[in-house]
This record gives structure tokens, sequence and C-alpha cells, in this order.
């Protein structure tokens, strides 16, 4: 019998992410790099480790080859431990069969072994898609003082938003009283950030009655959030009033890692009390050359830059050469931006080549029609030949020639 | 071969040489390039040759070391068998001092260590050097050459050098080997104090240096042996910079902003591991000027750079001119200052409008944690 836990996390990781096109056709979403030396799922990772929660699942299905030997044995988040640490957990066959998860409830019910080992008190339910820097221990102190079976953390957004949201309505107390997905006419702005504290107990027999009706898509925002307001459980909304964002479509990774160069926005990555841990290669420092311009970018480590970044994000080992020039675009580890080339509000996936003289996106200014625009991306690997345009909106494929 | 080849690595250098940078440090963990200490140039050849078997010698205030190294992880030398072990002065009950006073005293004080280990050959080596050398290449070439001692030179023309120089015939057998003295305008045959030893015959020269009273490595071991031992030359032909002083460490860091050295250095086939500090990647602000620069992660840009190098965490604020300097880690350089030929130490802090500078071949030292 392992050591009893207060509370253990399992965090959702097998989506394909479809909405990011591109990016996503060879890893899964919190696989995808993000602000210049990390992936999406180190934010949720580094938050449990720094909130104290020292055993992981990680749930996986689409893609998970980048994922595991990403997580690998956890070093990098202090996940190595004797009792716990991080356990990547794949759909498995049984002697009924074998079965994909079916949604994310689905993805936990198949894995209550995993969870009973821990016997927890409570369980931690995380997404691999949001960049934020959030203290679990917080919650689960407002969550126990509530003495609540579940705490969902919300956020405040604005009553525009607030129809692209699963919605929490809630009594003055914040005790809520009724979720609705995506309303058309939504009566609170508290938007549910997908993330959940769930009483095990509760959780482990809402599970059991959600996988006995065929009619469920067991998810947890469709069914078991309803199912236990059926049941007459006492369910909390937690407000968090820092930085977060899905980045589950191409603006919104774009407008993530933009955020970064912005000092107003809220997400700031060297703040020392709460570091965001990362698997790294060891590069050596970046070095700038002669005829380099750098303003309001952030560059990582292993890059040699010679040309000019305005507003820009480069991952490790970029180069970009002479008289190339980057405005507002995010550059993914090893890619070269060749002699001459132009790229602008574009999305640059790793290893890439940007040949001399060729162009990726464009500046918003010039399409007076604004359905003519939007972010130009590179796909992993893929070479944009000598003089090529990529125009804005466009996506090349991994690997393609262009 | 190298399966049978253990190290063991010197974290000081045993000369009555003055540096500044290592005086409440070990000079194996003196900081260089920007988010190295000198101990992972050699550590990481180590590790790309395949030698898993390493100790390394401590003088005194070595928390920095413990505390850099730590096990080993960060090079894979966490190893179940072998791996990499920190060996401690030695200090038997009711002696006073605790320190090893020469090369020969600290390998004494590691006897059992050296004869509990399985591998028929040493590698001895400082870890003041920083370069890229071919750990597998020179054990192939001491077992190919039947050499009893083999050990590394480059040849240099250095007016200043005052170390041990040899002299070899065409097989590569080391005839004469003796201190530099007076000025020399050739090249000569600079000794690198990288040696490889067969294990017995270095136990045998330690048990006589032991009854004898013997403390000059080069002398005792090298010297004196040129007649009675096999002993070779093996010449490193790449880059390398031994770093003593203050002056040494200023010219490898203006040395390693040129492209050719830097790629020698950094990007062969395996990188140079050092300790991560999960750092996040360093931004520019719009006042931002940097020209032939090696900036590491985690710091905020603002102000002008050229020929500098800049360590993780350090703040060069708007206005800020700052001209061949060498800024380690958490260093603040505050607006309007303007430095030239200045290395400053770990978090220093240099207030706004401060004028300072020195000469290349005497840049002015600011001591960690120092404010001017």
């Amino acid at each position: 019998m392992k050591q009893k836990k207060d509370m253990i996390a399992m965090l959702l990781a097998g989506g394909q992410g479809s909405r990011l096109y591109v990016l996503t056709k060879e890893v899964a979403k919190p696989a995808v790099s993000f602000g210049g030396k990390y992936k999406i799922i180190d934010f949720p990772l580094s938050n449990c480790v720094n909130s104290g929660i020292d055993t992981v699942g990680v749930l996986t299905q689409y893609r998970p080859l980048e994922l595991n030997s990403y997580i690998g044995n956890g070093q990098p988040w202090d996940l190595d431990r004797m009792n716990g640490g991080v356990f990547v957990l794949p759909p498995y066959q049984t002697d009924k069969g074998s079965e994909w998860y079916k949604g994310t409830a689905n993805a936990i019910y198949q894995n209550i072994n995993f969870i009973d080992r821990y016997d927890p008190e409570n369980v931690l339910i995380l997404s691999g898609d949001h960049i934020y820097k959030m203290d679990y221990a917080k919650m689960l102190a407002y969550h126990k003082e509530n003495e609540s079976d579940a705490t969902i953390a919300v956020l405040n957004v604005s009553m525009e938003e607030a129809s692209r949201f699963g919605i929490m309505n809630c009594n003055p107390d914040h005790t809520i009283y009724e979720f609705e997905e995506k309303p058309k006419h939504p009566k609170s702005t508290l938007a549910s950030m997908g993330i959940y504290i769930f009483n095990w107990k509760k959780l482990r027999a809402a599970l059991i009655a959600d996988e006995a009706d065929p009619n469920s898509s067991n998810d947890f925002g469709k069914n078991i959030i309803p199912m236990m307001l059926g049941n007459g459980d006492k369910l909390m909304a937690y407000e968090f009033d820092g930085y977060w964002k899905d980045v589950g479509t191409i603006s919104s990774l774009w407008d993530a890692n933009m955020d970064l160069l912005n000092p107003e926005s809220g997400l700031q990555l060297d703040s020392g009390d709460w570091k965001i841990y990362a698997r790294s290669e060891a590069h050596p420092p970046h070095y700038i050359d002669e005829h380099a311009e750098i303003a309001e970018s952030i560059v990582s480590e292993g890059c040699e830059i010679d040309g000019k970044l305005w507003y820009s994000v480069l991952f490790s080992n970029v180069t970009v050469e002479e008289g190339a020039e980057l405005n507002s675009a995010v550059v993914m580890s090893n890619t070269v931006i060749q002699k001459g080339a132009t790229v602008k509000y574009a999305i640059i996936a790793e290893d890439a080549i940007i040949e001399e003289g060729a162009v990726v996106g464009d500046d918003p200014c010039n399409y007076p029609d604004a359905s003519e625009w939007g972010i130009a991306v590179v796909g992993r690997g893929a070479i944009v030949k000598k003089g090529q345009v990529v125009r804005p909106k466009e996506m090349i494929e991994p690997d393609a020639n262009r | 071969m190298i399966s049978k080849t253990m190290c063991v690595l010197f974290s000081e250098s045993y000369s009555a040489v003055h540096n500044d940078l290592a005086a409440d440090r070990t000079l194996a963990t003196v900081p260089f390039g920007g988010r190295y200490r000198l101990i992972d140039f050699v550590l990481s050849s180590l590790v790309k040759a395949r030698v898993n078997n390493i100790g390394i010698l401590t003088k005194e205030h070595y928390g920095s070391l413990v505390d850099h190294v730590g096990s080993g992880k960060e090079w894979d030398l966490d190893r179940r068998n072998g791996g990499l072990k920190i060996l401690t002065p030695f200090a038997k009950a009711g002696s006073e001092t605790t320190r090893t006073r020469s090369k020969i005293d600290a390998l004494l004080s590691c006897l059992a260590y050296l004869e509990e280990s399985t591998e028929e050959y040493v590698i001895l080596a400082d870890t003041n050097i920083v370069m890229n050398i071919d750990f597998a290449d020179l054990v192939r070439y001491h077992i190919d050459n039947g050499a009893d001692i083999t050990l590394v030179y480059q040849s240099a023309n250095d007016p200043v050098y005052n170390g041990l120089v040899i002299d070899h015939d065409r097989d590569g057998r080391v005839i004469d080997a003796y201190y530099a003295a007076g000025e020399m305008s050739d090249c000569q045959n600079q000794v690198l104090k990288v040696f490889v030893f067969n294990k017995s015959l270095l136990l045998n020269l330690l048990g006589r240096a032991y009854t004898f009273g013997w403390t000059d490595f080069d002398r005792e071991f090298i010297t004196k042996n040129i007649t009675k031992l096999r002993i070779c030359g093996y010449e490193h032909k790449g880059y390398c910079a031994v770093i003593n002083t203050v002056g040494d460490l200023y010219k490898a860091s203006m040395e390693i902003l040129k492209p050719e050295i830097r790629k020698e250095v950094f990007e062969s086939e395996t990188p140079i591991l050092t300790r991560v500090k999960n750092s996040s990647p360093t931004s520019y602000g719009f006042d931002s000027k940097v020209k032939n620069t090696l900036i590491a992660d985690g710091c905020e840009i603002n102000g002008t750079l050229e020929n500098c190098v800049i360590f993780r965490g350090v703040k060069i604020e708007k206005g800020a001119v700052l001209k061949n300097c060498v800024i380690m880690q958490n260093s603040t350089i505050q607006s309007g200052a303007n430095l030239d030929c200045v290395i400053t130490d770990k978090d220093v802090t240099i207030l706004a409008d401060h004028t300072m500078g020195g000469y290349p071949t005497f840049p002015f030292v600011i001591s960690k944690g120092q404010t001017v």
C-alpha cells in the first residue's frame, strides 16, 4: 500500500488539438512549444510541483511519443519521486477488451485503479492546454474550508466572451446551482477554467454511475458536473484573477506568445517565486552578431542573431541571418531564417528553413478586409524555398517543400 | 579501452597564482562563457568519451563545487557503479590541517579510491582548461604507443608562459622536459596538465613519493623519469585556454566571441553540459543595442553592449553602455553606467551613471556581491 496522499493530480493530455492544425499534426497539443523554451504542459506540471503536489498522472492518447519522451522520468519538474512522481497513463487492454479514452471523464474512470493506489482525499483534474500560473494549494484550502464536494476554478470573463465558455451560475456564496455549456444568453460571466478539485469518494461514485449510462458522452463539463448538481452535492466556484489563456487555436497561441512581450499582460515567466520548469537541452548562450537589431523580443539559448527582430519570440538554437527581418513572429527551435527573408505575424515550427528572400506572413494593416488576414504557419521541418511567399492565414504542412 | 580508464580531476591548480574570482570558490567552479563553470568543459569531454568513473580532488572552500556538480546528474554521472565522486580533503586524527599542499599530497589522500577502482588507466587532469579534447583518442594513443605516461601539450608562442615545456623525438617520445625560463620567441610545446598513467605505475610512484616526501608532481613524476620510463607527448591541435589568472579568463572570454572558436568549443557533436537553472529566455527592450555579444538566459537587456559575455539573470538598464565586459550571474548595471574592460563577479550592482574601466591586459574586477 502506498502512503496516503492528500491530493494527487490527473492531467488530461490526450487531446489532438485539431484547431492548431499543422502544429498538432505530429504532436499532441500539450507538447506544442511555447514561450521560448517551454511546452504547454510545463505550465500545469510546474504549477503542481510549486503547489506541493508530488503525484501526477498524465493521460495521453493522441500522438504520445513526443510527450512521453519529454516527460521521461519527470526529473526536470522534480517529479522523480520514491512515492509518487509523474506517470504517463495511456489507454490499455483488459480481459474485457480494449477501449480508447472516450471522453475526459472516461479517461479518469479507466484509471480509477491508479488513483486508488494513493488513496487520496481529493483529486485535482487539469487540462494540458492552458497557459497560467496558479497555486492549487490555495484552491485546495478553499475547497476544504467550504467542505465542498467539488470546487471548480472560474475566471470572470466579459459578457461577450461568456458564450464561448462553460459558464457556472452561482449563488452569492459561490455555490454553483447550474452549469451551462457555451450559453447563447449567459446569466453569469464566471467561466470554467477546466480545473477541478473533487472529493475522490464522490468523484469515484459519479464516474462509475456515468460509465453505466450508455447515453453519456463521458465528459466532465457535460455529464459529471450536471450529475453531481442533480445529486445535491456541494459544488463551489473558486475565482481566479491572474493570467489564464486557452491556447487551443493558432491565433490564441500566437497571442499568448506575444503576451510575454507585454509587461502589462500579467504573464511573466521570470518571477523567481513561481518558476516554470522545462526539460532543456544544454545549449550555449545565444550570440548577437554585428548587424543585429533587437527590440521588444525574447531570445533563447543557442540562437545566432545577425538580422532584425521586432516583437518576436525565438526558441532555442534559431539562426537569423544578416538582413533577415522578423516582426511579431514566433520561431521555434532549430529553425533557420536565411539572408534577407521576412517573417511577419507568423508561427514557424521546429526545424524549418526559410530560405533567402522568402516572405512568410504579413502585417494586418495591409489587409483592409480583416477576413483575408490571419497568422501564417509553417509546420515542423518544412522548407520555404528561395523567394517564395507564404500568405497570411496560409499553413505549410510539416516537412513540406514549398 | 576507454572502459578501462578512470579519471582524477584537480579542482585547484596548486600553484601560487592569485585569482580574485577563485577567492571563495574552487578554480574549477570559476564562471566562464555565460552559463558555465570551468570544470564543465573537461567533464563534458570525459562524458563524451564515456569515462564513467571520475573523482574530483578538493582542497578547501569546495562548497561551490559540491553545489555545482552535486550527484553528477547533469552530466549523466549519477551511476550505480562508478560515476562522479567528490574526494574531500583527508585529515588524520590529530593533524592540524586538512589541506593538501601539493598535487602529490592530494593524490596520496585518495590512494584508497585509486586502489579500489578496477580500471587499468588513469587520466589526471586540471579543471581550469577550456578545450574540447577527445579523451578516447588520447587513451588509444597512450596504449598504441606502449607509453607509461602520456602528457598532452600544445604548440604555442607565448612569451610570458613559465610552465613545463617538452621536446620530443619523431615518435612522440618526450626527450626533455623543463620549466620555461626567460623570454622565448619561438613556438614551445607547452604541457597542458592532462596526463594518462598506467594505474599500477601511478600507485608505484605515489608509494615512492610518500617514502621520500616528494611534492613537485611535474619534476618528480615527469622530468626525473624521462630516461627511465616511456613518456609520450600527445599534441592538442584545437583551441585551448588555461585559466589561472583573471587576465587569462578575460582573454579567453573575448576569444570565444569569435565564431570559429565558439563553434569548436560549444558546437561539437555533444554539447557542453552544465547545471540547469531553469531561467526564462532573455528579453530585449526597446532601447537595446547589441553587437558581438554572448548572452545567457534570464537576462533583461535594455542598454548598449559590444564585445561582452553576459551571464544568466543579468539586468542591463536603459542607457548603460558596456564594452569588452564580462558580467556574471544576477548582476545589475543601472542606467547611464559606462563600463569598459570590466569583469563583475556574481550579484554585483553598478549604480547609475558610474564610469569604470580597465585594460585588456588588466581588466577591472569587482568581487561577488559588491555594490559600486
